[in-house]
């Protein structure tokens, strides 16, 4: 009988492998041990006919693991083997629990870079973006965010509360009425916000944030948005007049 | 003539080779055993192209340019009494006796390099076949023990035997949730660290993400390692087609360094591939140029788990095969660019460079891939795939604060602190990904 591949499960693994019919059991096992972590004396064995069934038989553990051969068990080629651990050894339970849900462990114990030490490693992105002057640490980016902070604080002093309005976003534009134009110092220190009540219920709140009142409006018709998109001008508020639209289409 | 050494090491390398080169054969016309299929006169797709990966002997047969190489003989075997076993040289097939036991160290230190000196004889005997080798294209796991262990010991090798020819990797990335062995993340960290200086790029396919793409694309409902890997094949063989079919742009192996990796460290781009098509699907799909540009930013057609929409992407290649035309290239293109979830790093000017190679993909006769009149891989290096590497990180660190399975290690010589040393390494690297995404214009477009 030639060589074939059989499915080995355990409740931590998954895989295919390629077994050879004159195998001893107990080489089997030896090698099980070091994909499933389980050792020889902990495995109890499961063969399930294929990958799909649920009626699944267990290899008599009283085999004498040195003279029985992987020919003289039911097991045929796409055969899923699965290997339940017997352990009772805690610390094993205990790693096979956590790395089911590595995410929803603690961070005791995890390594973890202290900043100092990134800094005296000889490469890494860090050094080379420091020594090119990429990004942060190119003195016109420093520069360019002050140049837009700066656009956005002159933008502000040509913005006055009444005003009716158009806000330009990358992806729609609203209209509505200037509420209030000033520092928020809810959502940062650095730069002036337009508070804008909307025509439409395209806002996030009533005119406050977190829980302060920088103006009164109806829920969800308030909007904060940056100076710098916001138009003012002549913006009608737009009359949605279904009445019209069907005498149109009656003509 | 520009030359491509195959190098499959492993379980997972040597599968997915055999994967990759029938579909080869039948992208260029060549027979199971080597020769020209019948009416042919010369391998599709030109010359010049297919000798970069096959050699041809005097009594006009073709030798795939590729190196099997496994601990144990199981795998290759299957080679060896197959389909394909004309095709290859024996030479070309190299096996030990005794496996990894999924064991880095056994891998790259005690059964590996017993195995070493025979597989660098032979490359040496490749290379020497070659008029201008352009490098190595290495197909290993990194969680198995002959795949991490051997693989990167012979990536270190052929840094020393070949200096600077380009070494490039399709890597099998351990799934978060389909492990195939308990010591995966052991294997991941120890050899990505030592591979980190050695390898120019390292294109990563996660079996998990290939197994939602099998199931959910391919209605396949409990896919096979072979299901798996003819997905992966056709991946890879995108890649490489601008390298095998003439007249193609990006012909260079070093092209794919040089357009994608910023920083040396930085070298894993995230592979995408559209469409991924059943039969049945196939005739409702149109299938559009555009279309399949948008599907390859859907994270159902990564080829590893991960959200580019909260990463930055550092550069972009986007492969085209088939029936394809650059004006509808550069109309996809721009569509993409207006997207809000596409963000670009601030310090490098982040083009799309494109490649299109006229050749459309060609399905094996049992794929369960619908035939196609085109197709693109996007290779993408975004910040994003840095979520890879922290999740097999925190493995690692809840296997490693109790030391568990340490001793198959240094029972085989490895000393415990080069455990410490790699994932300080990778400590940096997923640090490093931070640095790169880290400058920031404040956004005009914030609202509260």
């Amino acid at each position: 009988m030639e060589d074939f591949t059989i499915h080995l499960t355990s409740d931590l693994t998954s895989s295919e492998r390629r077994l050879s019919p004159d195998w001893t059991l107990k080489y089997f096992k030896h090698r099980v041990e070091y994909i499933t972590g389980i050792p020889p004396e902990s495995q109890k064995i499961w063969i399930y006919e294929t990958n799909d069934s649920n009626e699944r038989e267990q290899i008599d553990s009283l085999l004498n693991e040195e003279t029985t051969l992987l020919e003289d068990l039911h097991i045929s080629p796409f055969t899923r083997i699965h290997i339940e651990s017997t352990s009772n050894d805690p610390d094993m339970i205990q790693l096979q629990k956590e790395l089911l849900n590595p995410e929803d462990q603690d961070e005791e114990g995890l390594f973890k870079l202290e900043e100092k030490r990134y800094d005296e490693m000889a490469h890494t992105v860090k050094k080379w973006k420091l020594e090119k002057k990429l990004g942060r640490y190119d003195p016109a980016f420093t520069g360019k965010i002050q140049e837009l902070l700066e656009e956005n604080e002159v933008k502000a002093k040509t913005i006055r509360v009444g005003d009716r309005c158009k806000l330009h976003n990358s992806s729609f534009e609203r209209l509505g009425t200037v509420r209030y134009v000033g520092k928020i110092p809810e959502i940062n220190n650095e730069n002036s916000w337009v508070g804008v009540e909307l025509d439409e219920p395209y806002g996030k709140n009533d005119g406050s944030i977190k829980g302060v009142k920088y103006f009164t409006c109806k829920l969800n018709y308030g909007s904060f948005v940056k100076p710098i998109v916001v138009e003012t001008g002549d913006f009608p508020q737009e009359k949605l007049d279904f009445n019209s639209d069907e005498e149109e289409d009656e003509l | 003539m520009r030359e491509v050494i195959s190098v499959n090491v492993g379980q997972a390398g040597c599968q997915i080779g055999n994967s990759c080169w029938e579909l080869y054969c039948l992208e260029h016309g060549i027979t199971p055993d080597g020769y020209l299929q019948e009416g042919l006169t010369k391998p599709k797709g030109g010359e010049e192209g297919f000798s970069t990966f096959f050699s041809e002997t005097g009594a006009g047969k073709y030798v795939p340019r590729a190196l099997y190489v496994d601990l144990e003989p199981n795998v290759v075997d299957e080679v060896r009494t197959g389909k394909y076993k004309n095709l290859f040289h024996p030479e070309q097939l190299i096996t030990g006796k005794e496996d990894a036991a999924n064991n880095y160290a056994r891998g790259h230190y005690t059964v590996g390099r017993q195995i070493l000196d025979d597989v660098c004889d032979r490359v040496r005997k490749m290379a020497d076949q070659c008029d201008g080798l352009q490098g190595f294209l290495f197909t290993h796991s990194l969680g198995g023990g002959t795949g991490s262990g051997l693989g990167s010991l012979l990536l270190e090798q052929f840094s020393n035997d070949y200096g600077k020819k380009s070494k490039l990797e399709f890597a099998v990335y351990p799934a978060p949730q389909l492990t195939t062995s308990v010591v995966e993340p052991y294997n991941t960290v120890l050899t990505t660290h030592t591979t980190l200086e050695n390898a120019d790029c390292t294109f990563m396919v996660d079996n998990e993400a290939i197994y939602d793409m099998c199931r959910k694309n391919l209605g396949i409902a409990r896919p096979s390692f072979e299901n798996l890997n003819s997905l992966i094949a056709q991946v890879i063989s995108s890649v490489t087609a601008s390298l095998r079919f003439d007249g193609s742009l990006n012909v260079d192996l070093n092209e794919f360094q040089t357009n994608l990796v910023p920083y040396p460290r930085i070298h894993f781009p995230l592979v995408s591939y559209a469409p991924v098509l059943s039969k049945s699907r196939a005739n409702h799909e149109s299938n559009s140029v555009s279309e399949i540009t948008a599907a390859c930013f859907e994270p159902g057609n990564q080829m590893v788990k991960c959200d580019p929409r909260l990463g930055k992407y550092m550069a972009t290649c986007l492969l085209y095969r088939g029936d394809v035309v650059n004006r509808d290239v550069q109309n996809a293109v721009s569509t993409i660019k207006a997207k809000k979830t596409v963000q670009l790093v601030d310090w490098c000017p982040t083009g799309f460079k494109i490649g299109i190679c006229y050749q459309k993909p060609t399905q094996p006769p049992n794929s369960d891939l619908a035939d196609v009149n085109r197709a693109v891989c996007m290779l993408s290096n975004t910040t994003a795939i840095a979520d890879a590497w922290q999740k097999i990180d925190r493995k690692f660190d809840l296997m490693y604060k109790k030391r568990a399975f340490v001793h198959w290690y240094v029972s085989e010589g490895m000393e415990e602190g080069e455990f410490a040393e790699a994932r300080e390494d990778l400590a940096a690297l997923e640090r490093d990904y931070v640095e790169l995404g880290a400058d920031t214009f404040p956004e005009e477009d914030e609202e509260y």
